[in-house]
């Protein structure tokens, strides 16, 4: 054998096994999707069989019609997309502010990390073990059932996440673009907004999309602090298992249009995730 | 346009000290040029005249007034980076309009300067385009309209032609100085490249080691060094430097080399007769050295080493005794490796520093020739 086919050969096994492991990585990824979605399609009588169904030949749209029946699944639904705009906008914008301080302050490096890690603290925690105190603390506000007790709740977790993300984005930008700024007189705001905030917009996307993916889907805090005025989409899906029943049917159709908004302000919010922003900044 | 003044200025990161008791002025309407290898301190000093850092120690004026506490806003100096520092987002119209749009200008005199710069610098086609559709030639010329349209007090250019290959330095060199020259104005200029420190300056500043080294008109400090650095910093090839002794023989001055022996003449001679029997370190440019391969009757002999042809000269490497020499030669002067030559100095041209404070020992360096 020459070494050139040998070459060869392993080239074509390299493509056969990238291919073949991210099929299995789509695959695992779509599944669950899958699974939802046909699930809320499928007849009763095919949801929860054994063996299951894996690709449906009959199709019914019962899951649906009983959804949009229950009084409180359209107010759910605006109560979700309030709390989760409000906190994506709020942990976006107060993350940004105070990312930019960490990033730009002349800290010592050990009050920087000291800083970083004080921050981290509200997401060592598991949200269970700060649950209790938080009911009692919404409630003594007068905060119960509340849009602003789980926007509150929702900034206050999200802005970790936040801060610790923005951070690297403007300590990447380079200082020099900053420096022009500054002699070109602008003041610490207007070098903010108009200079470092467009060039960390990618940052500011994933973000918010994260931000908005976890207030959106967050089911703890929601079933804990809400009730009636403030329920939230998860907490009607949590509410189709009982200790008397399981509806899929219901919490399939109800899973699937909950994924509807996600994608859509994902794919508003992805035509900033472009690499290369400060392309032509510095350099030749 | 202003003068600026740097009054016993200091600058120490922590226990490093980046710039040490510099006092200079820079004249109104002047070019003047900081120069020296990296870490000299060039570059903080025009961060410090900026308002981008803090001095440590001293005073800096602008116009008869310190700016110490001035914001590098309220300065009204404008900046060229060596990088650039464009704003990638923005179009090469509001990249030049934007320092004027900061300070409240009216957007018809904001779109009138534009349009001048743009003419100036011929990129008024590149206004709609942004940073990353443009060359480096060309997001250089929009760097400099940026501080153009500004018509500040001073002009402060940070190695603004580093980034450039090197035909495009050479253009964008005499661009810069013709620019200038129709513009008339205080000029600040860092770089570590000696040539376009020689071309484009009314005056340079040579720094090392955070410490001013010499200032002077290009030629003045070309011509005559104040120390050893300066004379091995400006020049390519660098001088050729060859520790001697000076001593009097029979009446003259004669430098003493471990190969050779030279008599000196003029101030050289003056300073052999007043000062005999001490070190020196001999500085001769590469320029300055005649190369033959018949002995002229006053050469020194030794033997070539290496030839480079530059294609407008060449450079020979040749060797006396154990003492390496490179001189300068017309390009159709051609020697091999092992060839016989023999090397005579310019007596007019050579410099005499002291080896232990490195500074020059000779103000007006005249007549002398070599005595084998």
């Amino acid at each position: 054998m020459t070494p050139v086919l040998s070459y060869r050969r392993q080239r074509r096994l390299e493509a056969v096994l990238l291919y073949g492991v991210t099929a299995l990585v789509l695959l695992l990824i779509a599944f669950p999707a899958y699974w939802l979605v046909t699930t809320s399609i499928k007849p009763g009588i095919d949801q929860a069989t054994s063996p299951p169904v894996l690709v449906p030949t009959r199709f019914s749209f019962e899951s649906y019609t009983a959804v949009f029946a229950m009084s409180g699944v359209p107010r759910a639904f605006v109560n979700s997309a309030v709390i989760a705009l409000v906190t994506t906008i709020l942990t976006t914008f107060l993350g940004s502010l105070a990312a930019y301080a960490l990033a730009k302050t002349y800290l010592s490096y050990k009050l920087r990390h000291a800083l970083m890690l004080w921050i981290l603290v509200t997401r060592i925690f598991p949200p269970i073990t700060t649950a209790i105190p938080y009911y009692v603390v919404v409630n003594r506000l007068r905060l119960g059932d509340t849009h602003l007790a789980l926007i509150l709740t929702y900034v206050s977790y999200g802005l970790p996440f936040v801060i610790w993300l923005m951070l690297g984005f403007f300590q990447d930008l380079p200082p020099e673009i900053e420096k022009a700024a500054i002699v070109d007189g602008c003041s610490l705001w207007q070098r903010f907004h108009r200079i470092v905030l467009p060039l960390a917009l990618p940052g500011l996307a994933v973000t918010a999309i994260f931000a908005f993916i976890y207030s959106w889907n967050e089911l703890l805090y929601a079933s804990i602090l809400t009730s009636f005025n403030a329920k939230t989409v998860p907490v009607v899906v949590a509410g189709f298992i009982s200790d008397q029943y399981l509806r899929w049917g219901e919490m399939s159709a109800l899973g699937t249009l909950m994924i509807l908004p996600v994608m859509l302000f994902a794919a508003a919010t992805q035509r900033y995730l472009v690499r290369g922003l400060t392309f032509g900044a510095v350099k030749g | 346009m202003a003068e600026i003044r740097f009054e016993s200025v200091g600058k120490r990161f922590g226990e490093t000290v980046a710039v040490a008791d510099l006092t200079l002025t820079v004249q109104d309407q002047e070019l003047l040029t900081l120069v020296g290898p990296s870490g000299c301190g060039k570059s903080t000093t025009l961060s410090m005249l900026a308002g981008l850092d803090d001095p440590s120690s001293g005073l800096i004026w602008i116009d008869g007034r310190v700016v110490n506490d001035v914001p590098p806003g309220a300065r009204d100096i404008a900046m060229v980076f060596q990088s650039y520092a464009l704003y990638p987002h923005m179009t090469v119209r509001q990249n030049i309009g934007f320092g004027l749009e900061v300070r409240g200008l009216a957007r018809a005199e904001i779109a009138r300067r534009v349009a001048d710069a743009a003419q100036m610098l011929a990129i008024g086609d590149l206004l709609d385009r942004r940073p990353k559709e443009l060359s480096g030639g060309q997001r250089q010329r929009v760097a400099l309209g940026r501080a153009l349209t500004r018509d500040p007090k001073a002009f402060l250019l940070d190695e603004p032609l580093s980034n450039l290959d090197a035909q495009l330095r050479t253009q964008m060199r005499a661009e810069l100085r013709l620019l200038f020259g129709r513009v008339g104005g205080t000029v600040v200029y860092v770089t570590h490249d000696q040539a376009e420190a020689m071309t484009l300056s009314d005056r340079l500043a040579v720094m090392n080691q955070g410490r001013l080294q010499q200032v002077g008109t290009p030629l003045e400090v070309y011509n005559r060094p104040a120390n050893l650095f300066v004379a091995r910093f400006l020049g390519s090839p660098s001088m050729n430097f060859v520790p001697c002794e000076v001593t009097s023989d029979g009446g003259r001055a004669v430098l003493v080399a471990p190969s050779f022996r030279y008599s000196l003449e003029g101030a050289a001679r003056a300073l052999g007769e007043t000062a005999p029997d001490r070190e020196v370190v001999l500085g001769v440019r590469p320029e300055d050295i005649r190369v033959a391969t018949v002995d002229p009757g006053s050469g020194l002999g030794g033997r070539v080493e290496l030839m480079e042809s530059l294609g407008s000269e060449n450079i020979v490497y040749a060797t006396i005794g154990g003492v390496r020499l490179v001189a300068t030669t017309d390009p159709n002067f051609v020697v091999q490796p092992g060839d016989a030559v023999w090397l005579d100095f310019d007596a007019t041209k050579l410099h005499l520093f002291d080896p232990v404070t490195e500074r020059t020992l000779l103000v007006d360096p005249t007549v002398g020739h070599s005595d084998r």
